[in-house]
C-alpha cells in the first residue's frame, strides 16, 4: 500500500469578500494517510471551499488535519478561522497544535484569550509548568480553582506546583483534599507518595510509591475530545475500541467492532477483541462461535488461540482449553500469558507438577505479574517445596513489598522451615499496618497451627 | 528507497517552520564533521525492506576503543545487515593512525556478522587491553582482545552468548573483587516471523512500538568468574523477576554506599534504579527514588541516558532522552531521593519535538559546565519530512550555563538523518570532546570539536592495579574554587561504548587541584594538582 503514492494536490481557488483573508492552499500525499483519512480531508476541503466564511466546516478542517497529527496544516486551517470569525473552539486547539510543535509561548498566548473554556487555563498552567515558570503556574491553577472548586485538574496541578516549589506540605494538603472527596486514582497516590518524600516521611512515602502509576487520567476536554474522536481508518476505530474494553465500557467497544468487522471481515484482530468483549459480557456461546470462525480462516494467530482457551476454561471445559492454550504457545513461545493459563488450567485439574512447570515457564520467559508468580509459589508450597516457595515469595516483595498474600505466603515458608518465632514476626509487623488483611489472618492462623504441633 | 513517500504540506506564502528546527542562531561552530577527510566511512544498514521489522529502526550503536593501547582512540562499529538474508555486511574496527581511520577489521577478526545493535567496551580479563561485547538481534558476542592487535570470539567458553534482542550493554565491577561484570540488557522479546501490523497517528501501517509486542524483556546480569567465564544470574539477583523494554544502560553508584548499582532506560515502561545490595541481589528502587517515572507519574519512552555530577553536590544526576512529544528527565540527585527537574532547567520544551536516541553531558566548550548533545531520529512517519527520509530528524546541541541549557545552532555537517548512537570522547587528544554518530541508512558522522574559543582542560586516564580502565572509580578534582566529580564510566548515551577518561574542564583556570580518586574497590588515593593536559594516574600497588 505504501509503494503507490499519489500526490494529489487541491488547489482552493476561491473568492473571499475580504481579499486580505485567503484560504490556505494545502497539498497532501494520499500515500501518507489512511484511506478512510484522506477521503474525509478531501470530502472536508471541498465542503469548506463551497463556503469561505462558514467558520465551523474550516475549524473542522482544521481538527481532521490535526487527529492525523499533521499540526503544522491545522494550525494554518486555524488561523484562517481566526481571520473570519470569532470561533473559541478553534483558538483553544490551535494553542494545543502550537503546543505540540514546541511554540508554547504561542500555546500560551491563544489560550489566554479563552476564559470560558476551563481547560484553556489549566492548560495553560501545564504549559507554563513546562517552561518552568512556576509561580505563573500556580496563578492558572489558582484562577480555575476560584471558578471551580471541584476543578480537580488544576487542583492536581497546583499541587504540582507546590512539590516543584519544595513545598511539600502545601501540595499534601491539596492532595488529602481531593481523597477526603474520594479520589482514589493510582496517579493521585503517585503525587502524594512524592510530596511526603519530599517532606521527608519516608516510610509514608514508601508505602505510596510502591505501585506503578499509570500516569494522570485523563482530564475532561471535550474540545480536544471532538477533534481526536475525527481521527479516521481501521486503526484508529480498532485503537478506540480496544481502549473501551480497557475502560469497561464493553458495549461502547461491542458497538465500534461490530462496524469494523462490517468493513475488515476478515481481520484477526478484529475477531479476537470482539470475542474478548462478549466473553467478558458472558456470553461465552457467541464469543465461542466468533473465534471457531477466526480460527477456521486463520489459523495461526496465537492470540486468538489463547481467547479460546479462556473462553473454554470459562465455559467449564478445561481439557479443551487446555488444547487452544497449548497451541496459542506453539505459535508463540514466548506468550507468557498463555503459559501462566496453561499453568492455572493444571492448577484446575489438580496437576501440581504441570501446574508449576507452566508456571516456571510464564516467569522465566517474561511473565512480571506478581500474583503469577505468587500463584506459582502457592504451587511450590502444595508441593512441599518449601524453600523454593520462600525464594519465589520472597522475590515478590523484592519487588512488591506489600503484597500481603506474599507476605503471608512467606511467613507460612518460614515457619514449615523451622522458624515459627521469625514468621510470627514477620506477620505481626505486617499486622500493624494491615490489621483486618484476610491474607495475613489466614497466614496467621496457620502459623500458629504449625507452632503448636508438635 | 521504493518506500519513500514524502508528506508535504506547502502553505505556499505561509510556509512555516516548526520551532523545533529553529534553534537560536550561533556565529561559532562548536561540532564539525569530518568523517570523510579522516578516512571514516560508515553506514549502518537498516535492511529495510518496508515490512516494518521493528529492529530496523532500533540499531545501532558504536565505541570508541584505545584497542591497541597507543594513547589514542580508535572506532568500532556495529552493523545490521538484513533480518532475513545473509549479507557480506560485518561490524568495523577502525584503527586511529595519527587523527585518520584505518579499515582493520579483518586483521584483527573483529567483523561479527550478527544484525547488529550495541557494543559494551572493557578489560574483563584484567590483562590490560579492552574487549568488546557486542549486542544483536540473536546471539550477542564477546571478543576478547589478544593484545596483538587481533580478537578471538570467547562467546561459548564465556557463557555470555543469550540469543534475545540484545541493546546497550556494559561492564562494571558490581561485587568489588576486581574484575568487570557484565550487565546486558534485552529490548523485547521478539522474533522475525512474528508479524503485528501497526499504525501510525495518520492510519498508515508502521514500525510498531514495544508496548504493541506486550513482550518486555529479561536483562541479564553475569558475574565475572576469573577465569574467562561468566555465570548468568539475573534471576536469582532479582532481575529477572521485573522484565523491561531497556534500551539505555548506566552502572554507577546512585546510592552513596560505594556499590554500582544499575540504571535501565525502559521504552515506554517505568525507568528501573537496580540498586546493589552487596550479595548479589538488586532491588528496583526507581519508584521509592523518584526516578521511575517522571513529575507526572508518567512513564516515558525510554532511549538514551547518561550520568554526571551536573550541579556539584558531589553525586551523581541522570538525564534520560524519550520520544517525540516527550521531554527529556532530568532526575536531581537529593541523597535519599531523585528530583524530576527538567522544566526548571529549560529542556522540558526545547527537546521534546524530536525523538532522541545517542545522548551526551559533556563539557564542549571547557567553561566547567556541562553542555548536552543529542542525536535524533523519528520511529514512525509522523509530522512533516524534513528530507527525503521520513525519519530524519535534526540533532540537538545545546550550550549549559548556570541556569540550564539552551539549544544552539553550532554543528556542521551535510544534511539531516536518522541518528541513533552517539559515541563521546577525545578522538585528537586536544583537549576538546569529539562525537561519533550513527545514522540509520547514511554515513556516520564524526564531529570533531573546533570550538574557537574552548578554553583549558584536563583529561585523565584512570588506570587501576591490573591496568585498566578503572571503570567505577569517581574522581573528585577542585578547579578555583569548585569541586568537580566525575565517574569512570564507558556505557551510557544508547547502545554506545564512550572514551573512559574523565573530563574536566577548567575555563580559564590552568591546574585542576584537589585530585582524589576513590577507587571501585573503596579506597582512595590523591594526586598532586595537574596542569591542563592529559595525564594517566594509576592505582598504586
Amino acid at each position: 500500500m505504501r509503494h503507490f503514492s499519489f500526490l494529489l494536490v487541491l488547489f482552493f481557488l476561491l473568492r473571499c469578500e475580504n481579499a486580505s483573508i485567503e484560504p490556505p492552499t494545502i497539498v497532501v500525499d494520499a500515500g501518507q494517510l489512511a484511506p478512510e483519512a484522506y477521503a474525509a480531508i478531501q470530502a472536508q476541503q471541498q465542503n469548506a471551499s463551497r463556503h469561505p466564511e462558514a467558520a465551523q466546516s474550516w475549524r473542522e478542517l482544521g481538527m481532521l488535519y490535526q487527529a492525523h497529527g499533521l499540526d503544522e496544516a491545522a494550525i494554518l486551517i486555524y488561523e484562517y478561522v481566526g481571520g473570519i470569525s470569532d470561533d473559541s473552539q478553534a483558538i483553544y486547539l490551535q494553542a494545543t497544535a502550537h503546543a505540540r510543535v514546541g511554540n508554547y509561548d504561542e500555546a500560551i498566548k491563544l489560550a489566554s484569550q479563552l476564559s470560558d473554556y476551563i481547560p484553556a487555563t489549566w492548560k495553560q498552567g501545564v504549559w507554563l509548568m513546562d517552561q518552568g515558570r512556576l509561580a505563573d503556574a500556580a496563578i492558572k491553577f489558582q484562577e480555575v480553582i476560584s471558578r471551580d472548586p471541584s476543578a480537580v485538574a488544576a487542583i492536581v496541578g497546583l499541587a504540582r506546583v507546590r512539590i516543584t516549589q519544595n513545598k511539600p506540605e502545601l501540595a499534601i494538603t491539596l492532595l488529602e483534599n481531593i481523597r477526603t472527596r474520594g479520589g482514589s486514582h493510582p496517579y493521585l497516590t503517585f503525587l502524594l507518595g512524592t510530596a511526603h518524600q519530599r517532606a521527608g516521611n519516608q516510610s509514608i512515602a514508601s508505602t505510596l510509591l510502591v505501585g506503578t502509576a499509570p500516569g494522570p487520567p485523563k482530564w475532561e476536554d471535550p474540545w480536544s475530545d471532538q477533534m481526536m474522536a475525527m481521527q479516521r481508518g481501521f486503526a484508529a476505530s480498532l485503537t478506540r475500541a480496544t481502549t473501551k474494553i480497557g475502560e469497561g465500557d464493553l458495549h461502547g467497544a461491542l458497538s465500534i467492532l461490530l462496524s469494523i468487522s462490517k468493513s475488515h471481515p476478515r481481520d484477526t484482530a478484529v475477531h479476537n477483541n470482539l470475542a474478548t468483549v462478549y466473553m467478558q459480557l458472558g456470553q461465552l456461546d457467541k464469543a465461542n462461535e466468533i473465534l471457531v470462525k477466526s480460527i477456521r480462516r486463520a489459523s495461526d494467530y496465537a492470540p486468538t488461540h489463547l481467547t479460546m482457551a479462556m473462553v473454554l476454561q470459562r465455559q467449564g471445559d478445561p481439557a479443551r482449553a487446555i488444547v487452544y492454550a497449548k497451541r496459542a504457545v506453539e505459535l508463540q513461545p514466548a506468550m507468557s500469558a498463555a503459559h501462566a493459563l496453561l499453568g492455572r488450567l493444571a492448577l484446575q485439574q489438580g496437576d501440581l507438577v504441570a501446574s508449576s512447570a507452566y508456571f516456571e515457564e510464564s516467569l522465566s520467559i517474561g511473565n512480571s505479574d506478581p500474583s503469577t508468580r505468587e500463584v506459582y509459589a502457592m504451587v511450590l508450597l502444595d508441593l512441599r517445596k518449601t524453600r523454593e516457595a520462600l525464594t519465589q515469595f520472597g522475590l515478590v516483595l523484592q519487588v512488591n513489598p506489600s503484597r500481603t498474600i506474599s507476605i503471608g505466603g512467606f511467613a507460612v515458608a518460614t515457619a514449615r522451615l523451622g522458624n515459627v518465632q521469625g514468621a510470627l514476626g514477620i506477620l505481626q509487623e505486617a499486622l500493624k499496618s494491615a490489621p483486618t488483611d484476610t491474607n495475613l489472618q489466614r497466614a496467621m492462623n496457620t502459623v500458629q497451627q504449625l507452632g503448636t504441633t508438635p | 528507497m521504493k518506500w519513500f513517500v514524502c508528506l508535504l504540506i506547502c502553505f505556499g506564502c505561509q510556509q512555516v517552520d516548526s520551532p523545533k528546527d529553529v534553534p537560536p542562531p550561533s556565529t561559532v561552530i562548536w561540532l564539525e564533521d569530518q568523517a570523510d577527510v579522516r578516512g571514516v566511512a560508515f553506514t549502518w544498514i537498516s535492511g529495510d525492506t518496508g515490512t516494518f521489522s521493528m529492529p530496523e529502526i532500533i540499531g545501532g550503536g558504536a565505541a570508541m576503543i584505545d584497542y591497541d593501547n597507543d594513547g589514542d582512540l580508535d572506532l568500532y562499529f556495529v552493523q545490521g545487515g538484513s533480518l532475513d538474508v545473509l549479507t557480506e555486511a560485518t561490524n568495523v574496527l577502525m584503527r586511529n593512525d595519527g587523527g585518520t581511520f584505518v579499515d582493520v577489521t579483518s586483521l584483527s577478526g573483529t567483523g561479527d556478522t550478527g544484525y547488529g545493535m550495541g557494543v559494551a567496551v572493557g578489560d574483563y580479563d584484567n590483562d590490560g587491553y579492552a574487549d568488546m561485547y557486542i549486542t544483536n538481534v540473536g546471539r550477542n558476542t564477546l571478543l576478547h582482545n589478544r593484545g596483538d592487535g587481533t580478537f578471538e570470539d570467547v562467546t561459548i567458553d564465556a557463557g555470555v552468548g543469550d540469543e534475545g534482542w540484545g541493546a546497550s550493554a556494559g561492564f562494571c565491577d558490581l561485587d568489588r573483587d576486581g574484575d568487570l561484570d557484565l550487565f546486558a540488557i534485552n529490548y523485547l522479546v521478539w522474533s522475525h516471523g512474528l508479524k503485528l501490523d501497526c499504525f501510525n497517528v495518520k492510519g498508515k501501517l508502521d514500525y510498531c512500538s514495544p508496548t504493541n509486542y506486550m513482550a518486555p524483556a529479561r536483562d541479564l546480569l553475569y558475574r565475572n568468574n576469573g577465569d574467562g567465564s561468566f555465570t548468568e544470574l539475573s534471576q536469582s539477583a532479582g532481575i529477572g523477576t521485573k522484565l523491561g523494554t531497556g534500551l539505555g544502560l548506566l552502572c554507577n553508584d546512585y546510592t552513596g554506599d560505594g556499590l554500582i548499582d544499575i540504571f535501565v532506560a525502559n521504552d515506554g515502561m517505568a525507568d528501573q534504579l537496580w540498586m546493589n545490595n552487596g550479595d548479589w541481589t538488586f532491588t528496583d528502587v526507581a519508584s521509592l527514588r523518584g526516578c521511575a517515572l517522571d513529575d507526572e507519574g508518567r512513564a516515558k519512552a525510554g532511549m538514551g541516558v547518561t550520568s554526571d555530577d551536573f550541579d556539584f553536590d558531589g553525586d551523581l544526576d541522570i538525564l534520560v532522552c524519550n520520544l517525540f512529544g516527550e521531554s527529556d528527565s532530568l532526575y536531581q540527585n537529593e541523597g535519599d531521593y531523585f528530583r524530576d527537574i527538567t522544566a526548571q532547567r529549560g529542556i522540558r520544551t526545547s527537546t521534546r519535538h524530536a525523538t532522541r536516541f545517542g545522548l551526551g553531558w559533556v563539557d564542549f566548550d571547557n567553561d566547567g559546565l556541562l553542555d548536552m548533545y543529542e542525536a535524533n531520529g523519528r520511529v514512525q512517519q509522523i509530522g512533516k519530512p524534513n528530507t527525503h527520509d521520513p525519519f530524519a530528524e535534526m540533532n540537538f546541541l545545546l550550550r549549559g550555563d548556570e541556569s540550564g541549557w539552551t539549544r544552539i545552532d553550532g554543528t556542521a555537517h551535510a544534511g539531516i538523518h536518522t541518528s541513533r548512537a552517539a559515541v563521546f570522547g577525545d578522538i585528537d587528544n586536544d583537549g576538546g570532546i569529539d562525537v561519533l554518530v550513527i545514522n540509520r541508512d547514511a554515513p556516520a558522522y564524526l564531529l570533531m570539536n573546533v570550538h574557537p574559543n574552548r578554553k583549558n582542560s584536563v583529561t585523565l586516564r584512570i588506570v587501576d592495579i591490573h591496568g585498566r580502565d578503572a571503570i567505577g572509580a569517581t574522581v573528585f578534582g577542585n578547579v578555583g574554587n569548585r569541586s568537580f566529580m566525575h565517574s569512570v564510566q564507558s556505557a551510557w548515551s544508547y547502545m554506545a561504548a564512550n572514551d573512559p577518561r574523565v573530563h574536566f574542564g577548567l575555563g580559564n583556570e590552568t591546574e585542576l587541584t584537589e585530585v582524589n580518586v576513590r577507587w571501585a574497590t573503596g579506597e582512595e588515593t590523591s594526586f598532586e594538582n595537574l596542569s591542563r593536559g592529559i595525564h594517566t594516574l594509576n592505582q598504586p600497588q
